[in-house]
């Protein structure tokens, strides 16, 4: 049977007090401190520790520090300093008498030579900090505790409206928003784009609110529509449309690492059924639903966390809970199951990296491990039962309610204080209080989804803007820990913050602010005197043009062939085999352990863990995807039927549709001409094997260009 | 535009320069930050992942073909010799046996012989009496040793570095830190006739690498280059149909580009287009071993193990950074019953298309710098596997699972040849001289493609992490 065998012990080993030794000079002490903490603990943790280690541990003797190592054993003292012939320890690793330690296999030389040579040297063993002290690197600034980081880091600090900056260029300027980029722009000398084209606006907003390209009609529309709204109309359009919710659900989905199925369940897995998750797409299909209502961000967490604890109007909501439910299972190992529900939870709604915290005080943030035992004492006292009748996924508190111990170094054989399920110390009042009632998912909800809390709105701005513009404010977008630099656009996210609260948690009207901005507005055309100065556009001088991703590439195709289909919702769909389903991608199913090649190819979020951000690459098997795969050539052949209304001798004409069906627009005089000869040529040549028509190999070529891939 | 303006604004520095999106860009950053990027490479990487690119030091092995005996081949019936086996035969054992998967009860001797070979005489049974003839080349590691006797966490641990959590495989490692020196093919090819192993694709998993640099695998138990290769052949179209319809395309592009002036992506996914056009064509030939001539194919033998280490061959002959052969769907070399049937099929399989490979590699002038290594999640015990409640009454003449102890070997790639490091007990049991442990081994693997373990990173969830975790050292007496 499996077992778990986690003692990740090194990291733990990183802060430490003077050692007691009294005759050396400090950097002898220090050198003899780096070398324990570099070679002789790390044995000691690799053959030792996970017997003689934490609180069970066995002979009474413990291996793990300070303290305890010169007090021995129950067979008495283990060292003699300078002499190792006289030490136990060496006595016993050596083989040499009856006790033989490691009992399952000596040490290497090389190791018994280390330790001889430590005790030879003066066993020189750094005191212990204490368990519960934040911890810090070893190139130390001075530790601080989580009191003080929360004063000190500024992504900790409580978020204000800031004032808004002074710009020269006071008629740029169409939402508070844009005065902050202005700001910054100009402190370099730099300046905003112009407006981009009425086209390349509307295919832009098209494509980041509802995740489809623009009709030639609702293009030449826009185009021609004089009135001053006319922008804010097509906002609200796109908005109100359902299939908005389809888009940014698919971005939630990311961040939840969704899947339909399970992962790796074992061996013989004959039966689909063990590996799926049949109500999957409950959870799939609120996100959706929740979206399109604007149903409140603060109102979107708490249900996710706690439903089954609130008062829900609808008792749909209850499908919100399968948020914790849709991960990996881990072959069943129940703690690897809550470290990910700790993971997606802190790394998805938080931006900090809780999960670093099971094995030992998180590095780097104020994180101690006591706070993620507090956590997994919550999920630990949480049930996962399904709703079967209405196809939902739930959780609900277990009939005793309890805390957990924390598990020495992550392993659940050494546990070491109980700590009270209780928030994070660092987000915390100092009079933080543990939970109360039940496992106290309600209240953990209650303190993440709150406007006191400085993270979960500006992680969320700042997730909202990264799909926007191709790149976030804040370039770790879910690790806003103690590393992570103040962003040059800290004043911008934070007026995005505060307003995003104000608006009571609003998305919808957060996009408004953003779209309707100038600096969304922009061209996306090469400046070099910008580029100059700034060639990331870490300050939107222009807008990023940039990659469909697979889904807007999917559903586009569908949509110039006319095929896609409006149904929403239900269970998941097979994307990658014949028949091919024309519904949106976000249907499609999620097989997070035979993910298909299209899904990777086309750079899919892992579906494994949180995915903080998609990668964008371009690589041959994309192409070989546009060339070969069925389904591009049933798009093409439908496109091709298409055509059939138009006489054959006017080939003007059927250029025209193709162009205006898969790039919305009319084909420059230039471009018809080149079309002609290549529907000629293609025609003439023809093999006896071709099956594609000369006109279906234009249609597929036109969905094969950089215009029908990328977004201006 | 006006380039005289600018005299500085080279075309060099706008592709070096310019925003490739959030990912790639991203990418770009952290291959510097762990200092993969000359500042030549620097340039092709920000638009193509698979770039080549150097590691941190001058490496001896430049491509890995491993080959994988998942399932768990006992290393007393191949590359450790154990004649106390026969000697103690049926006798309890003076202590406990070591707790391993199953019950296991008394020594059981190898029904194989083992003999000399070589100058260096080392011993290898007869189950791999092809492959012991290239024995001076063989770097024998007999002191293997992992953490657990069951194959999920073990497959993951060899290949992954890590027993449960998600972590990147060693081959997605070596291909985000070395791109590949053939765009035209994957650079991570992973070999498995049948369907997958235990583990699925996890084995294989790229983690929290961009989703690129993940194995592609490919079930050799096909031998048509369309179900090797998703979307490899176009069904509709002649070769020269197809060419004009992409140099229409191109004419496409080339004129959106210049209405856009430059742009990295736009030209690298125009570049990556004529990429995949050629791939058609590279990728179908390169896994057709029938352009082989006959005394090749011959010298490999027959049937699907040949083939599919030919076609390892033919990869890596072609520049892919990182071939893994598995033996077979599920975990075939897993013997708990009838050891010396099943082993004896086995080892008939691959044996003679390892030699060969060797032989071939040798030949080529491949093997000083493609390192070949050869191994399961762990080996076998040398008792007899019992019956009990959980193997029933079904057991006969078969070994249990074994982590503490198990063999590898490697070739080629600057290891040192004809060399045995570390033994095992008398009874092939345990690694009790210089044991190396799975991350041991990973780090020495690191070292010999020109990384430092230690410094081979990836910042992730706000860690740096590397193949080896927290662990690892390494051996050097395994390196030439």
């Amino acid at each position: 049977m499996l077992q778990s065998f986690a003692w990740l012990v090194v990291a733990a080993s990183v802060c430490l007090a003077p050692c007691r030794s009294q005759d050396v000079s400090p950097e002898a002490q220090r050198t003899a401190e780096d070398h324990f903490e570099t070679h002789v603990r790390p044995v000691l943790a690799k053959h030792c520790i996970e017997c003689h280690g934490g609180e069970n541990y066995e002979a009474g003797l413990r291996l793990d520090n300070h303290d305890a190592v010169m007090k021995g054993g129950d067979s008495g003292p283990l060292l003699v300093a300078g002499n190792p012939d006289e030490s136990r320890l060496i006595r016993v690793i050596r083989y040499d008498g009856l006790t033989q330690m490691p009992p399952d296999g000596k040490m290497s030389d090389d190791e018994i030579a280390l330790l001889e040579n430590w005790i030879r040297d003066g066993a020189i063993w750094p005191e212990d900090r204490q368990d519960t002290s934040p911890a810090t690197s070893t190139a130390s600034p001075a530790p601080r505790t989580a009191a003080e980081w929360s004063q000190i880091h500024w992504a900790f600090q409580p978020v204000v409206e800031p004032q808004l900056p002074e710009v020269n260029d006071q008629a740029w300027l169409k939402s508070p928003l844009d005065a902050f980029v202005l700001h910054k722009l100009e402190a370099k000398g730099l300046s905003p784009s112009e407006v981009a084209t009425r086209r390349e606006l509307l295919r832009r907003l098209s494509f980041d609110l509802i995740g489809l390209p623009p009709t030639q009609q609702e293009i030449s529309d826009f185009e021609n529509d004089p009135s001053p709204d006319a922008w804010d109309r097509q906002i609200e359009r796109l908005l109100g449309s359902p299939q908005y919710g389809e888009r940014w659900a698919r971005h939630w989905l990311d961040i939840a690492r969704y899947a339909d199925t399970k992962g790796y369940v074992g061996v013989g897995e004959g039966d689909i059924e063990r590996r799926e998750y049949p109500f999957a797409f409950a959870y799939r299909d609120w996100v959706v639903t929740a979206l399109n209502d604007d149903l409140p961000y603060d109102q979107f967490i708490r249900l996710q966390i706690a439903a089954d604890k609130m008062e829900v109007a609808d008792p749909k909501s209850l499908a919100a809970l399968g948020f914790f439910r849709v991960g990996r299972v881990f072959l069943g190992n129940r703690n690897d199951q809550i470290d990910d529900k700790i993971d997606v939870m802190s790394r998805g709604l938080l931006g900090l990296t809780v999960a670093c915290a099971r094995c030992h005080d998180h590095k780097f943030d104020p994180i101690p491990t006591a706070d993620y035992y507090s956590l997994f004492g919550v999920f630990s006292s949480t049930q996962e039962p399904d709703d079967a009748e209405n196809k939902r996924m739930l959780l609900a508190d277990a009939d005793n309610p309890h805390n957990s111990r924390i598990f020495k170094r992550g392993n659940p054989g050494t546990q070491g204080d109980e700590v009270p399920r209780r928030f994070l110390e660092v987000l915390s009042q100092p009079d933080r209080q543990p939970f109360t009632e039940g496992s106290g998912r309600l209240e953990l909800a209650q303190s993440i989804a709150s406007s006191q809390n400085p993270l979960t709105a500006r992680v969320m701005v700042n997730r909202v803007w990264a799909h926007h513009f191709g790149s976030p404010l804040v370039s770790t977008p879910s690790d806003f820990g103690v590393r992570t630099p103040e962003p040059v656009h800290h004043q911008l996210l934070d007026h995005l913050a505060h307003q995003f609260m104000q608006s009571g948690w609003s998305l919808k009207e957060l996009h408004r602010v953003i779209c309707r901005s100038n600096t969304y507005q922009q061209s996306s055309r090469q400046r070099e005197s910008c580029f100059l100065v700034d060639s990331e556009n870490s300050l939107y001088w222009r807008y990023s043009r940039r990659r469909l991703d697979l889904e807007q590439f999917r559903d586009s195709m569908l949509v110039v062939s006319g095929d896609l289909s409006i149904e929403m919702g239900g269970p998941p769909v097979e994307l990658t085999t014949a028949p091919y389903s024309s519904r949106r991608t976000v249907y499609g199913r999620i097989d997070r352990q035979n993910l298909p090649g299209m899904f990777r190819t086309f750079d899919f979020a892992n579906p494994d863990s949180h995915s903080p951000g998609r990668f964008l690459t371009s690589v041959p098997q994309q192409g070989l995807f546009v060339f070969n795969h069925p389904f591009v050539i049933e798009r093409a052949q439908q496109l091709e039927k298409d055509l059939s209304a138009i006489p054959a001798e006017n080939e003007t004409a059927r250029i025209e549709q193709l162009f205006a069906k898969i790039l919305a627009r009319n084909p420059q005089p230039h471009e018809i001409d080149m079309a002609r000869k290549y529907v000629a040529s293609a025609r003439e040549n023809s093999a006896a094997s071709d099956t594609l028509n000369a006109w279906a190999q234009l249609a597929q070529a036109l969905i094969m260009t950089n215009e029908f891939m990328y977004i201006d | 535009m006006n380039q005289e303006n600018y005299p500085s604004f080279t075309r060099r520095e706008l592709l070096r320069r310019t925003g490739v999106g959030f990912g790639s860009l991203a990418l770009t950053q952290l291959m510097g930050d762990a200092g993969l990027l000359s500042a030549e490479s620097n340039v092709e990487s920000s638009l193509n992942p698979f770039t080549p690119r150097a590691p941190h030091f001058k490496p001896t092995a430049k491509r890995v073909i491993h080959l994988f005996m998942n399932g768990g081949p006992s290393q007393v019936d191949t590359f450790d010799p154990k004649p106390a086996l026969a000697k103690y035969a049926d006798m309890p054992l003076d202590k406990p046996n070591l707790k391993t998967e199953r019950k296991t009860g008394s020594p059981f001797p190898s029904p194989f012989e083992f003999k000399k070979y070589g100058q260096s005489g080392i011993e290898v049974s007869d189950l791999f009496q092809h492959t012991a003839k290239h024995v001076d080349d063989m770097c024998i590691i007999r002191s293997m040793h992992a953490d657990v006797p069951n194959h999920e966490p073990s497959l993951l641990l060899m290949n992954c570095g890590e027993a449960r959590l998600v972590r990147p495989s060693m081959g997605s490692w070596m291909t985000y830190g070395l791109g590949t020196e053939n765009a035209n093919l994957p650079g991570f090819v992973v070999m498995c006739p049948g369907g997958y192993p235990v583990q699925d694709s996890q084995n294989w998993q790229c983690g929290f690498l961009p989703g690129v640099f993940q194995g592609t695998h490919i079930d050799t138990q096909h031998t048509d280059i369309d179900k090797l290769i998703a979307n490899i052949r176009n069904a509709s179209l002649s070769n020269e149909a197809q060419r004009r319809q992409l140099d229409f395309v191109q004419t496409m592009n080339a004129s959106h580009l210049a209405n856009r002036q430059e742009d990295a992506q736009l030209e690298s996914r125009i570049q990556s287009l004529e990429l995949a056009y050629r791939m058609q064509y590279e990728a179908a030939e390169a896994f057709d071993v029938n352009r082989e001539p006959q005394y090749i194919l011959d010298r490999y033998g027959p049937g699907t193990q040949a083939r599919q280490i030919l076609i390892a061959r033919r990869l890596i002959e072609r520049g892919v950074r990182f071939v893994q052969v598995w033996h077979g769907a599920g975990q075939p070399w897993d013997s708990h019953n009838e050891i010396a049937a099943e082993h004896g099929r086995l080892a008939k399989e691959c044996d003679q298309a390892i030699g060969a490979l060797l032989t071939d590699l040798k030949e080529r002038g491949l093997l000083d710098e493609t390192l070949v290594i050869w191994g399961g999640e762990f080996g076998r015990t040398p008792t007899v596997e019992v019956a009990d409640e959980v193997n029933k009454g079904n057991v006969k003449n078969g070994r249990d699972h074994n982590h503490y102890g198990f063999t590898y070997w490697m070739a080629g790639g600057g290891v040192r040849g004809g060399y045995v490091h570390g033994a095992t007990d008398e009874l092939g049991f345990q690694a009790v001289e210089n044991r190396v442990h799975v991350h041991d081994l990973h780090a020495t693997i690191l070292k010999l493609m020109g990384f430092d373990h230690e410094k081979f990173t990836f910042r992730y969830a706000g860690r740096d992490f590397r193949l080896t975790d927290v662990h690892g050292r390494v051996v050097e007496e395994l390196i030439a």
